[in-house]
């Protein structure tokens, strides 16, 4: 039996339930409840909307052992949400609190170079030691659009994903430090790099086209700002 | 000085969290540089906005190409910066990146991108709407000197010099106690070789 009393998991996404990072936040919930561990999940985007809300949510928080963020990447770095998040946790934990906790985060952007993710984990990191969290490490995903609406067992593309998630959630449940391997593992690209690029780049027109209102089919290129 | 520049517009967007802090005076210098060049400038002070933040809901790519669906001043705010020939970003450095008031902004430019993507330097970059986009002038303001926050900084301003395309970027870090004069000759400076 794990010793670890309280882990939460912050769902970073904008979209809320029907995001990528709610499908990989409750993959990790699944595992820490069948290791007997209560683990919680809470959706930022429905938190940050009015100051009590807020306040309730960051000392939540503070109150886990474990802190896990799930985000997406937006604009090369943290949802603005998010951000604001960090920066109430921020002031309030460096007021009065000094409790050992640790905090590890999960990146995903639309890209498929896992790597676009890279600055929003430093980020995270430097919010670990401002706020003296004990840094566990951070995933990398790309193309995770890939992900929205599967579950991440069955799908196969998910399946080093999985793996270092797996090893990192033992790894919490025993009380040790994430080992590097389950993060470099679980960063893998879902897909060989050169085959989505090519697909991306030569036939992105056609995916993004089908996915537009009818109303506005053929308008993807529309300049509203242009004098 | 003045005329030279009096087509070109600049659009500061200053993500200060508080009334009280150096940006704010670094705001108005750099109106003052940029009017004595003729420069029309457009300041937003995000703190005293009313601005969502982005939904992610891609609805600027396939509903409402071009046009973020939310209708508040974000809007006025993305078509100013697609029409800017200078975007100005002034923050405190948070966690080494931008603070929630500039960022809730930054993500609302993404109207400005197309869903598109291409390859830069082998690495893959959203197309941008627009040929005309503004050159990228950062300054952060950091209350005490932190090499690692720095280093963040300058690299997302690179980033996102990438991903908008911006044909320049200029990334400046001020830390510690400032002196107005020296970081009023480096914006200065900066202006000039952006002009």
């Amino acid at each position: 039996m794990s010793e670890i009393s309280k882990v939460l998991l912050l769902v970073g996404s904008p979209k809320g339930e029907n995001s990528v990072s709610n499908n990989i936040a409750s993959y990790i919930l699944e595992k820490f409840n069948e290791n007997g561990v209560k683990a919680e999940k809470i959706f930022i985007v429905k938190e940050v909307r009015n100051d009590e809300a807020l306040n309730e949510l960051v000392l939540q928080a503070i109150d886990a052992e474990i802190l896990i963020l799930v985000s997406p990447l937006y604009v090369d770095s943290i949802p603005a949400i998010n951000i604001k998040v960090l920066e109430e946790f921020y002031k309030v934990k460096n007021d009065s609190y000094n409790k050992k906790q640790s905090f590890m985060t999960i990146f995903n952007c639309g890209f498929p170079e896992p790597h676009h993710n890279d600055l929003a984990i430093d980020m995270c990191k430097k919010f670990a030691s401002d706020t003296g969290l004990k840094w566990m490490g951070g995933v990398t995903i790309g193309m995770g659009p890939s992900l929205e609406g599967k579950s991440l067992e069955r799908f196969r593309l998910a399946k080093n994903l999985c793996t270092g998630l797996d090893m990192a959630v033992d790894a919490i449940l025993k009380g040790e430090t994430v080992p590097q391997e389950a993060i470099v593992i679980a960063s893998k690209p879902l897909m060989p790099l050169t085959i989505v690029k090519f697909v991306m780049c030569n036939f992105g027109r056609f995916m993004w086209g089908n996915q537009m209102d009818k109303s506005v089919k053929g308008n993807m290129f529309d300049r509203p700002y242009e004098l | 000085m003045k005329g030279m520049f009096s087509f070109m517009k600049a659009v500061i967007l200053n993500g200060s969290n508080e009334n009280e802090n150096p940006l704010n005076t670094w705001e108005k210098l750099i109106v003052e540089i940029l009017d004595n060049y003729g420069w029309q400038v457009e300041t937003v002070e995000l703190r005293n906005k009313k601005l969502a933040t982005c939904i992610g809901c891609f609805g600027c790519w396939i509903k409402t190409p071009g046009e973020c669906i939310l209708k508040d001043e974000g809007r006025e705010i993305c078509k100013n910066v697609a029409r800017s020939d200078l975007l100005v970003l002034l923050t405190p450095l948070t966690f080494g990146g931008y603070s929630f008031e500039l960022k809730k902004m930054m993500d609302r430019l993404i109207p400005n991108l197309l869903p598109l993507f291409t390859k830069i330097n082998g690495e893959m970059h959203h197309k941008t709407r627009y040929e005309k986009k503004p050159k990228l002038l950062a300054i952060g303001y950091n209350f005490q000197h932190d090499e690692e926050s720095e280093r963040i900084f300058k690299e997302l301003v690179h980033r996102n010099a990438l991903n908008m395309d911006n044909p320049t970027s200029y990334v400046e870090v001020v830390a510690g106690e400032v002196n107005d004069i020296t970081v009023g000759e480096e914006i200065l400076r900066n202006i000039e070789v952006i002009s």
